[in-house]
């Protein structure tokens, strides 16, 4: 059982807090994905995992021991650096090679295992070439190949197809995945690409600033984030969010619409009361409306139209915020007309807009 | 099986004690020891034991001594003047490689660097031959080009021994400072010193304000080597004239190992050469303030 | 002017100064050549002959005869001057090590150390050199000479290698470190071998450096031939030789031979390496 837990970890860098207090435990033959804006911590976090930073408080287990003073290589992890770090001075063979060397399996072995690997990631007539010789795709190819020709307790991961090509990053992913699933790796893996994120994780980590906002399931993160940032973090094009306040007679109202409070969430939005709010909803529920009736209660103004083939991406603008909508492709519409919006009530997500925090039911 | 496995701070310890103590042993052991022997009275004995402690006698005698006036005289017009001309020459020779047709950089290079790659004691053999007063070179074209009658003497008298003693020693110093900043040049972008081919005024003026900053941080690297290396000037003094005619060419080195080895006086080499010392010392303080803003020790920090 | 002709005159204005420099930076140089080149005797006979009327290799056999024996100064230099180079490189790599790249708490405290003694003219330390020398036994030794040489060697290339290191990716060794290497391995597989051409520019600089040092030699040597390089040897030819130019200029030819074909075959690594110690700091 080679889960890892971050126990109460804080680092910093000076007066740079890299990471704030953050407790979390990557469950043994998972796959975590990490993801959060540039310079959340999510690199240092894979560091101290990886030994290569010293916690400034906090422990770290690897399985059932402490490895705070266990260094990086004993502790039996794997990873794949943001810029490769593929040694500039040997063959991609040797570049594969040298974790099973270093580690001083026997030389009939390695040449198998080298070879196995590097043909499943397609670097099979690359293993004379020196590490300049190769493009970005291929040297991060190599620095994957480097990390998982070897069987460790953990894969540590970051972004590591973030050079690729639009097509191999969708092949690379599946197929990662799929080895971690058949080797049972417990892996951490960050990235900035939603669709990565979304189809690999178990378990889905966002953080930001130092601190995890929220972990859980993929999908549990799409459906009730906790807090507007997750909210938008998640999800591609990501929520629109509408300022708004409750005031009374079951309707959130904002500058230009009014909307009753979907029953489920009367609730908690009636005990916050006058408290400014946030409606959030997806682009992807929302209805448009091309001929509005006297009921609707949420009108827009067509601002721009960008069709995706599959469907269109309308940008409206709803009093004067902006927010985007998906609808279907034969969709007519035309530039600066007013449409109705139906938004699919049971999607509709609200927060405190002081605290940023979700109102849910049974929260 | 437990191996034997260092950390980081233990192999730093480890990887700088030979070197550490070998500059002790060899550096800054030596200094120290100079400095106190400069403090006793060891005329006249080759001991190694100190003798008689005087206190500050021998700087007080040195300091006295006419020879010591005219020998720290010559030391630093050596270096003003031998600088300056190393510095013109070499950054002239440096641009020139900028400026040749491509074809002859590399030659010309090449030219540059050779002698640099002359040890400094035969450069004095090669010069004192070149010098000579019956058959040198030099006289020769002096007398071709009709800037005399007769060959000068050029290394017993005393005016022109001087310079004698500096133009060989430009001769390779302007490489060495070329050498210096060739290597500053090279990370000047490349539009920067293909411009410079273009000739006019403009050029001109670019070279000024903008390669010129540039370069700075390796200006006044090259400035202090070379200000360094003339204010402890030896081996050619030694090898050319031998501090002759008389003591016109003795410098603060030449004088302070001539009181060691010649006359067996450590004291009184000792208090020569605790001054030049302390002259390289001023020198380097002086640039080390006026260049710090220059640097940054890139990478050195973590 | 037309741009052709512009063209024209730059080319012949860059052959009129290649020319000018090659006369002034190679003329003592083909002095002396030409002198070696001379029988012996005819080197004083005027007027003075800036071609060689016929080639005498006489100046050389008597140079490398037993009278002179003038290989065996350059066979010593030969020693010197590369176990002087190893030993540099050996100290100052591991020093350089330890500054650009290890977690230390003394790195900056280490590094002003070491480069301060660059800063150290030899004249103040060449007199207890010569005690601890004396004292140690190793007056008259190539030994004797080598060991304080290598010190020497020591600030100037642990300036250069260091530079070198710093320059080299930080994940390169991190990237080591998960794959199994503890830093022993790691500076010998991975940063050594990246090193190199850092290496190689502070060695030629190292050995060109000790080929021609003077001052320690000449004291240390105390005259004896078994313990003196050729800078000490044609110092000692050209004191006693006056009238015995054609020996003497043989000799300073045979002295400046390797080093100048080192110099040219390595060039590169020479401005590379002095650009890398001046510019890049
Ligand atoms: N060695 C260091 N010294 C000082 N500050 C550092 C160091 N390493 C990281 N930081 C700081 O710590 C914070 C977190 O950095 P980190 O590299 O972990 O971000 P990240 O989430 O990986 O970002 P990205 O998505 O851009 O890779 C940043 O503010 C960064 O500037
Ligand atoms: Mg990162």
């Amino acid at each position: 059982m080679t889960k890892v837990l971050a126990e109460n970890i804080i680092k910093r860098f000076g007066s740079v807090t890299a990471i704030n207090d953050v407790t979390i435990e990557f469950k043994h033959a998972e796959l975590t994905v990490m993801v959060g804006p540039s310079g959340c911590g999510k690199t240092t976090l894979l560091r101290m995992v990886a030994g290569l930073e010293d916690p400034t408080s906090g422990n770290i287990h690897i399985g059932d021991r402490v490895v705070n003073d266990v260094p990086p290589w004993h502790r039996d992890v794997a990873m794949v650096f943001q810029n490769y770090a593929l040694y500039p001075h040997m063959t991609v063979f040797d570049n594969i090679a040298y974790p099973l060397r270093s580690r001083g399996e026997p030389k009939s072995e390695i040449k198998g295992r080298v070879e196995q690997t590097a043909a499943s990631l397609g670097l099979g007539h690359l293993l004379d070439r020196k590490p300049r010789q190769l493009s970005g795709g291929q040297m991060q190819r190599v620095a994957v190949g480097r990390a998982i020709v070897r069987r460790p307790g953990v894969f540590l991961m970051d972004e590591p197809l973030s050079n690729l090509d639009a097509k191999l990053r969708v092949e690379m992913r599946a197929e990662l995945k799929r080895l971690q699933e058949d080797i049972g790796v417990t892996t951490i893996y960050v990235t900035h690409d939603q669709a990565e994120a979304m189809t690999m994780a178990d378990t889905l980590i966002v953080m930001r600033d130092g601190v995890i906002l929220q972990a859980g399931p993929p999908q549990t993160l799409y459906d009730r984030p906790d807090n507007v940032f997750v909210a938008g973090f998640i999800g591609s094009p990501s929520m629109n969010f509408l300022p708004c306040r409750y005031e009374g007679a079951g309707c959130l109202t904002g500058r230009g619409f009014t909307y009753p409070v979907p029953p489920p969430l009367r609730a908690p939005v009636e005990a916050a009361g006058a408290q400014p709010l946030v409606l959030g909803i997806r682009p992807e529920d929302i209805g448009v409306n091309p001929q509005p009736g006297p009921a609707d209660t949420v009108l827009a103004r067509v601002y721009m139209l960008e069709p995706l083939g599959r469907e269109n991406l309308l940008t409206l603008e709803v009093g004067d915020v902006m927010i985007r909508a998906l609808s279907g492709p034969d969709i007519a519409v035309s530039l600066d007309q007013t449409v109705a919006l139906n938004f699919l009530p049971e999607r509709v997500r609200v927060f405190d807009r002081t605290a940023e925090k979700a109102l849910y039911p049974d929260a | 099986m437990k191996k034997l496995e260092l950390r980081e701070p233990t192999i730093a310890v480890l990887f700088l004690i030979p070197a550490i103590v070998g500059l002790l042993l060899f550096y800054y052991y030596p200094i120290g020891h100079t400095l106190a022997l400069s403090a006793y009275d060891l005329s006249h004995t080759a001991e190694l034991s100190p003798e008689r402690f005087v206190g500050l006698q021998n700087y007080v005698e040195v300091l006295q001594s006419k020879q010591f006036w005219s020998s720290i005289r010559f030391t630093l017009f050596f270096t003003l003047v031998a600088v300056s001309l190393e510095l013109t020459l070499g950054m002239m020779l440096a641009l020139s490689t900028y400026w040749v047709w491509g074809r002859l950089t590399g030659i010309l290079r090449a030219i540059i660097i050779i002698p640099w790659a002359i040890p400094q004691i035969i450069q004095a053999s090669i010069w004192r031959w070149m010098y000579n007063t019956d058959v040198g070179l030099i006289g020769d074209l002096f007398v071709r080009v009709g800037l005399t009658d007769a060959p000068p003497l050029f290394l017993s008298n005393p005016s022109l021994a001087r310079w004698a003693v500096i133009v060989a020693y430009v001769w390779k110093g302007a490489s060495v400072a070329a050498i210096f900043l060739m290597g500053g040049l090279a990370l000047v972008p490349k539009e920067l010193t293909d411009a410079a081919k273009v000739d006019g005024a403009r050029s001109w003026r670019r070279f000024w304000t903008i390669t010129v900053p540039m370069i700075m941080p390796t200006i006044l690297v090259t400035l202090l080597f070379r200000t360094m290396a003339g204010l402890q000037i030896f081996d050619i003094i030694y090898g050319l004239t031998n501090g002759g005619p008389g003591t016109t060419t003795e410098t603060l080195s030449s004088f302070s190992y001539k009181y060691y080895f010649k006359f067996v006086q450590y004291g009184r080499g000792s208090a020569y050469a605790v001054v030049t010392f302390l002259l390289v010392l001023i020198a380097s303080v002086i640039y080390i303030r006026r260049v710090q803003p220059h640097f940054r020790f890139k990478g050195l920090g973590s | 002017m037309s741009k052709k002709q512009r063209q024209r005159l730059h080319i012949a204005l860059s052959v009129v100064v290649t020319i000018g420099v090659a006369f002034f930076a190679l003329l003592p140089l083909y002095w002396i050549v030409l002198t070696s080149l001379k029988a012996p005797g005819t080197e004083f006979r005027l007027p003075i002959r800036y071609w060689p009327d016929e080639i005498s290799l006489e100046p050389y056999r008597t140079i490398l005869g037993p009278d002179f024996n003038v290989q065996r100064a350059i066979l010593n230099s030969l020693i010197v001057s590369t176990v002087t180079t190893i030993g540099a490189l050996l100290l100052a790599s591991l020093a350089a090590y330890t500054i650009a790249r290890l977690r230390f708490t003394y790195k900056w405290s280490s590094l002003l150390f070491i480069q301060v003694a660059s800063m150290l003219p030899p004249i103040i330390v060449i007199a207890p050199t010569f005690l601890i020398i004396r004292s140690m036994g190793l007056l008259g030794s190539l030994p004797g000479l080598i060991i304080p040489n290598m010190i020497y060697n020591i600030p100037l290339s642990t300036w250069l290698i260091a530079s070198y290191f710093a320059g080299l990716p930080f994940e390169l060794e991190d990237a080591a470190k998960v794959d199994g290497s503890p830093p022993l391995r790691i500076f010998r597989q991975i940063m050594l071998p990246l090193a190199a051409p850092g290496l190689f520019s502070a060695g030629v600089i190292a050995f060109l450096g000790s080929w021609g040092e003077f001052m320690l030699a000449f004291t240390i040597s105390m005259g004896l031939p078994e313990a003196q390089t050729i800078p000490v040897a044609v110092q000692g030819y050209t004191m006693a030789m006056q009238r015995q130019w054609t020996w003497v200029a043989a000799a300073i030819v045979l002295s400046l031979a390797p080093v100048i074909v080192l110099v040219m075959v390595f060039q590169k690594w020479v401005v590379q390496g002095l650009t890398l110690g001046s510019a890049k700091y």
